[in-house]
């Protein structure tokens, strides 16, 4: 074992028996009424359940992220370094970007570079549009299931959601010949539409519109508020991170999606690819079969998920956890 | 009310139809697929079809890095049969998912189906039983007396993998095998000589180990080109490097292992019939081997078979350094690996007291390296896997049909440059041709591949998966951790048992 | 007088008529376009999929494709001497397996992690933001991340730890544990949010109530927390099977369904779930001919699957049961029953959406077909 990590695991040890014997303390002290009256006294008596959380989360998120650090280091790891030095996270020959540059300047069979960038477009292309039509169908898809009255609204709904148990292996091949059959198979848009008749976005909608008083919109029927009116002037507004929070999802469905390009934009037209399948193809290359260069391919393709997250991160979460405030 | 409930219905009954009806109406019940070619065919006054700008969409298996070879020889094609009106393009698809994606196109996208595939021939039953290929007799015959191929200008046993019921699915364009690279420098700078048989082959590894143990191991590596005695290769060293459970190896050696002991891969009825004694010997003693206990033929293993050290990050780099000193891999590699070697190592002699060179990189046949018995004729029996042009279900044309065919033939016929790339001609001609002989990379690594006679295929069977896939299984639980208290006895008993009920399964289907 | 009838007869009907379009008009405009890609993507294919499932299916040639009445399903359900019926038990077994461990955990840990993060310490919108981060990854980028950690000979953990040990191909537990580890870390991020956004919107009244009857620290927790966060327990408990059940990328990216195992004579990947097994009967290595099959297989989990999901809900609808203490807060609850019953909308939906986001991640991984 190395030294380091005996050493971080007993300062681990250390630090947990030391939260130990702070709580008994604590509590024995409060018990008695012993409590110091200075600064760390109150902090304590006060903040005691903080504290420990702190603690305790700190060290998880520690171990928490070590995957994601061996990705990033080991991605900037040279092949030389992983064969004669393993396990050494800061490389003994430095960092090196050669596994990044790799990915960029991989020469094709024909000896043409890959068009990395046109993938990087497709991927943008398909992700947000697919997100954004996804959004306007389904949008408009639950508002009739929440605000307008048919026949048979929830008996059609629970059939659509009744579908979302079938797996989708069963009906992978008649998905194939179907895409064939409206003649998209080999275009972006066989990467865009299937998506649109998704349920779990819908539903997810629908639950949160659920939540939007009737009489809101009662009201502003009386007011002589059309539905698309009402849609766009009061719905819109107030379910925003609902949309927000599933744009998101789609966007990162549609951008990490590999099996289904895969089949469906076939191996023939690169210039069709999107960057997942491209990473894929050049980190599965039998010349280029090594572990740094699949670690960048995973850095590098999820780098736009990455970013995005980062920025909208706070947004996410608190949309889904404010959700239930509003309306 | 009574419109919606009409409407609902009707929509289910419409979604139910619609399916059923795309079934039944693919069906057709046209089970010759030859029927759907349309016999446009027509010839100039010398006899020879015309082309009326006939363009070719080729599908090939061919990958990363032997499929520039290949690019040179379609190139050659369309400088010749451009001016009569055909030409031809490649898309490269070495993926694993070639034959499903092969056989959704021809399905659900036939636009972008392609008409000429080079796939690996031992699928070739596979593909022809699934009537995915169209059998190419007639349209040679067709050519009338411009025909001037012939099935007997083909190596004999890869021709016969391309031949299904009887009839001719297939021209088969190459046959290669995995095979030793050697660092000979080493061997010979060790007073080694490089083993070509099972038993040199235990004894140098033998040796070698020996030397290390005492310190007396000359090595270089490409990083470093001073010769130095070693110490250095941890308790454990291992002559031998693979990229152990998962390399191109479990493809080979259990099959060669067969085929070298006496037995047969398949039965003629395409059952599997590799469950021999010779491939419980062979698997028995590289076991053996692996764990140091008993011995070949009285004499003790002195190390391991494979170093347990090893994946595939280190099949090459351990070679390059020195630590090792032979790997199993596919021929494919042998231009670029011998050149990266040679320039590096080839003249360097600092060292060397005597200021001699070697030949740092060479490679060997996996003839007889798995007999058993070296005297017997099948020791040297080599097990071949090929690749083959044939033409697709989704030509209905007989021009292009008949165009396709000369591009088979072509291609095979001219295939000196795709060699390169590491596979031998399945061409006899080409095999013999003055042109194969003068090119450096014949006598370079071209003919220690292996005696083009003794090449075996899989033997002709559409039950690919069961009878392949399931031998590459006893390979790998036989060096498995997982699988150790199991015996080799039971391991290929039980592989050859799920082998015929996968059979059984796709039968009953 | 009877052409008068007639006409107010078709006066009326024509009304009704124009009331029947202005009525479902909207309706129809509103959703037309969600049904009509829902039926074209979603309906079409599954209903192809039962027909599929009544025949012999070969993608070699559909002429050759037959009708086999119910056989396929007969064989997965009841011929125990098919290699299909075996394999698909053993895959099935290794699933239930795999979903009883998974599911307690992906629960348990994550409402942990939501109570910890719930008590606000210092900078907790930091901790909340880590522990979600790697559900954002897709399976294969993650996987290729934990092969690096665990591989056998250059795996940073071995060197770590100074050992040698194959986690993923050296027994069936190490691999299994290692499979299971990537569950949690890429997995359970969205639960851990459902949990959160649910331990955020208990009225904190409730919590003052509680406290006049000294009820603190643990006790509160089981109390009244985990009451008043019934629903989303329950559908993550929901969602956490049903996608479990569809376990495929982290043993695609990681083991491919291997360390073999030797049961009866017959070799078994020991990792092999059913999804992974419904994949690989079609990627090709096994013949053309077993599409059928695999529709008939795909149903059969559906139904599996269906029958769960419909239990569960039997099992944990409107139940009053918990502790005499939550009895005590009932009325407390109704009281603001309106703001959590908003809340378990917003959350039942949230986790719909990351059930459905695991839905699409199991492509995630490359190769396959």
């Amino acid at each position: 074992m190395t030294s380091w990590l005996t050493a971080a695991i007993a300062i681990i040890i250390t630090v947990f028996a030391l939260l130990v014997i702070l709580d008994v303390v604590v509590i024995t002290l409060k018990r008695k009424r012993a409590m110091p009256t200075n600064f760390l006294g109150r902090y304590f008596s006060k903040h005691l359940v903080q504290f420990n959380s702190f603690i305790v989360l700190t060290v998880f998120c520690i171990i928490w992220i070590v995957p994601l650090l061996i990705g990033v280091f080991g991605s900037l790891t040279s092949q030389y370094a992983f064969t004669n030095h393993p396990g050494e996270l800061v490389p003994s020959d430095g960092f090196t970007f050669d596994n990044f540059e790799k990915l960029f300047t991989y020469k094709d069979t024909d000896g043409s570079r890959l068009p990395v960038e046109r993938w990087i477009l497709n991927s943008f292309i398909v992700s947000i549009s697919s997100t954004l039509l996804y959004l306007i169908v389904a949008g408009f898809a639950a508002y009739a299931f929440v605000f307008l009255r048919f026949k048979f609204r929830n008996i059609l709904f629970m059939f659509l959601i009744f579908t979302m148990v079938i797996p989708g292996v069963a009906t992978l091949t008649p998905q194939l010949a179907n895409i064939a059959n409206l003649g998209i198979a080999r275009s972006l848009w066989a990467l865009i539409l299937p998506g649109l008749g998704g349920v779990g976005g819908l539903y997810l909608i629908r639950q949160f519109m659920l939540g939007i008083p009737k009489d809101l919109i009662d009201s502003a029927k009386m007011d002589g508020m059309n539905n698309f009116k009402i849609m766009f002037r009061i719905v819109l507004p107030l379910a925003k991170s609902v949309f927000f929070v599933q744009g998101l999802f789609c966007f990162m469905g549609a951008w990490n999606d590999l099996l289904w390009p895969q089949i469906i934009l076939g191996t023939g037209n690169k210039s069709l690819w999107t960057l997942q399948v491209g990473i894929a193809y050049i980190s599965g290359d039998k010349t280029a079969n090594a572990i740094g260069i699949s670690l960048a391919g995973a850095i590098f393709s999820a780098l736009p998920i990455i970013i995005l997250y980062i920025f909208t991160q706070n947004k996410i979460i608190e949309g889904v956890a404010t959700s239930g405030v509003k309306g | 009310m009574k419109i919606k409930r009409f409407l609902a219905i009707a929509l289910c009954a419409i979604m139910f139809v619609m399916p059923m009806f795309t079934v039944a109406c693919s069906g057709g019940g046209d089970d010759d697929p030859l029927g759907k070619v349309v016999d446009d065919l027509e010839f100039n006054e010398y006899g020879e079809p015309i082309f009326n700008n006939v363009k070719l969409k080729v599908w090939s298996i061919i990958g990363n890095p032997d499929d520039t070879y290949f690019a040179q020889v379609n190139t050659m094609f369309n400088d010749y049969y451009r001016s009569n009106g055909v030409t031809a393009t490649v898309s490269p698809i070495a993926n694993a998912d070639f034959y499903t994606q092969l056989a959704n196109t021809l399905n659900t996208d036939p636009d972008n189906a392609p008409d000429v595939v080079i796939f690996h021939s031992e699928r070739l039953p596979m593909l022809a039983a699934a009537d995915i290929l169209l059998p190419m007799d007639s349209f040679y015959a067709a050519l009338g007396d411009n025909n001037t191929f012939s099935k007997n200008n083909y190596v004999q046993t890869v021709m016969d993998e391309c031949i299904y019921n009887g009839k001719l699915y297939g021209v088969p364009l190459d046959m290669h095998a995995g095979v030793w690279y050697c660092r000979q420098d080493i061997l010979e700078k060790n007073g080694l000589s490089v083993p070509h048989t099972l038993s040199e082959f235990v004894e140098v590894n033998n040796a070698l180990i020996d030397l290390y143990k005492r310190g007396e191991l000359w090595y270089r590596g490409l990083e470093k080109t001073t010769w130095t005695k070693t110490k250095d290769f941890g308790a454990d060293y291992t002559p031998i490097v693979m990229s152990s459970l998962g390399g191109i190896e479990i493809g080979w050696i259990p099959q060669t292992a067969v085929l070298q002991n006496g037995g047969k891969l398949t039965k003629s009825n395409g059952y599997p019939d590799w469950n021999t004694q010779g491939l419980e010997d062979v698997m028995s003693m590289l076991r053996d081997w692996q764990n140091g206990t008993g011995d070949f033929k009285g004499t003790p293993y002195k190390g391991k078979f494979v170093d347990p050290q090893s994946d595939y990050n280190t099949v090459w780099s351990n070679l390059a350094s020195g630590k090792s000193v032979f790997s199993f891999e596919g021929t494919w590699w042998a231009e670029s690996r011998l050149n990266e070697y040679e320039e590096t190592l080839g003249n360097k002699t600092a060292g060397d007291a005597n200021g001699n060179t070697y030949q740092p990189l060479t490679i060997i046949s996996p003839s007889k390296m798995f007999a058993l018995d070296e005297t017997k004729p099948y020791a040297s029996n080599v097990y071949g896997v090929g690749h083959c042009v044939s033409i697709c279900r989704s030509v209905t044309s007989k021009t292009k049909c008949v165009a396709a065919a000369l591009y088979a033939q072509f291609v095979t016929e001219n295939s000196e440059e795709y060699t390169r790339g590491g596979h031998l001609p399945a061409n006899v001609k080409v095999l013999n041709s003055d042109k194969l002989k003068s090119m450096s990379h014949y006598n370079r690594y071209l003919t220690k591949m292996g005696n083009p006679d003794d090449f075996v295929m899989l033997g002709g069977t559409k039950y690919y998966g069961a009878v392949y896939e399931m031998l590459k299984n006893v390979y790998v639980d036989v060096f498995a951790p997982s699988t150790k208290s199991v015996t080799v006895k039971q391991i290929i008993a039980a592989n050859y048992a799920e082998a015929l009920d996968m059979i059984d399964a796709e039968e009953g289907l | 007088m009877s052409e008068l009838t007639t006409v107010s007869d078709y006066a009326l009907k024509r009304s009704k008529r124009a009331e029947f379009f202005k009525r479902y008009g909207i309706v129809f405009l509103f959703l037309s376009p969600y049904l009509l890609f829902f039926a074209l993507f979603c309906l079409y294919p599954l209903f192809y999929g039962i027909v599929m499932s009544l025949m012999r299916y070969s993608i070699g040639n559909p002429a050759k494709n037959e009708w086999r009445g119910f056989q396929n399903f007969f064989t997965v359900l009841f011929d125990s001497d098919s290699y299909y019926h075996r394999q698909y038990w053993y895959a099935m077994g290794n699933t239930v397996k795999a979903a009883l461990i998974l599911v307690p955990l992906g629960i348990i840990v994550p409402l942990i992690f939501a109570l910890l993060v719930n008590t606000k310490p210092k900078g907790y919108k930091v901790f909340r933001a880590i522990i979600y981060l790697p559900s954002i990854f897709p399976v294969a980028a993650s996987g290729v991340m934990f092969t690096a950690l665990f591989g056998a000979n250059f795996g940073y953990i071995n060197q770590w730890i100074g050992s040698n040990i194959d986690w993923l191909g050296g027994s069936t537990s190490t691999a299994w544990f290692i499979i299971i580890l990537l569950c949690m870390w890429g997995g359970w991020g969205g639960n851990f949010m459902i949990l959160s956004a649910g331990l955020k919107n208990i009225d904190k009244s409730l919590y003052e109530a509680a406290g006049v009857d000294g009820c603190t620290g643990i006790k509160r927790t089981f109390a009244v927390t985990l009451p008043a966060i019934k629903y989303q327990l329950i559908l993550c408990l929901f969602t956490t099977i049903i996608g479990y059940f569809g376990l495929y990328g982290q043993v695609y990216v990681l083991t491919g369904g291997g360390p073999r195992v030797y049961i009866d004579g017959r070799p078994y990947q020991s990792t092999m779930t059913i999804m992974w097994y419904l994949q690989n009967l079609i990627n090709g290595k096994n013949g053309l001919d077993a599409f059928g099959m695999v529709s008939a297989m795909g149903l059969t989990l559906g139904v599996i699957i269906g029958a769960i999901a419909g239990i569960q809900l039997f099992v944990t609808r409107e139940r009053k049961s918990g502790t005499k203490l939550a009895k005590e807060f009932f009325a407390h609850k109704k009281a603001k029953e309106e703001a959590v019953n908003i809340a378990e909308n917003a959350d039942r939906a949230a986790e719909t959406a990351i059930a459905d986001a695991d839905a699409i991640e199991p492509h995630d991984d490359g190769g396959g077909l």
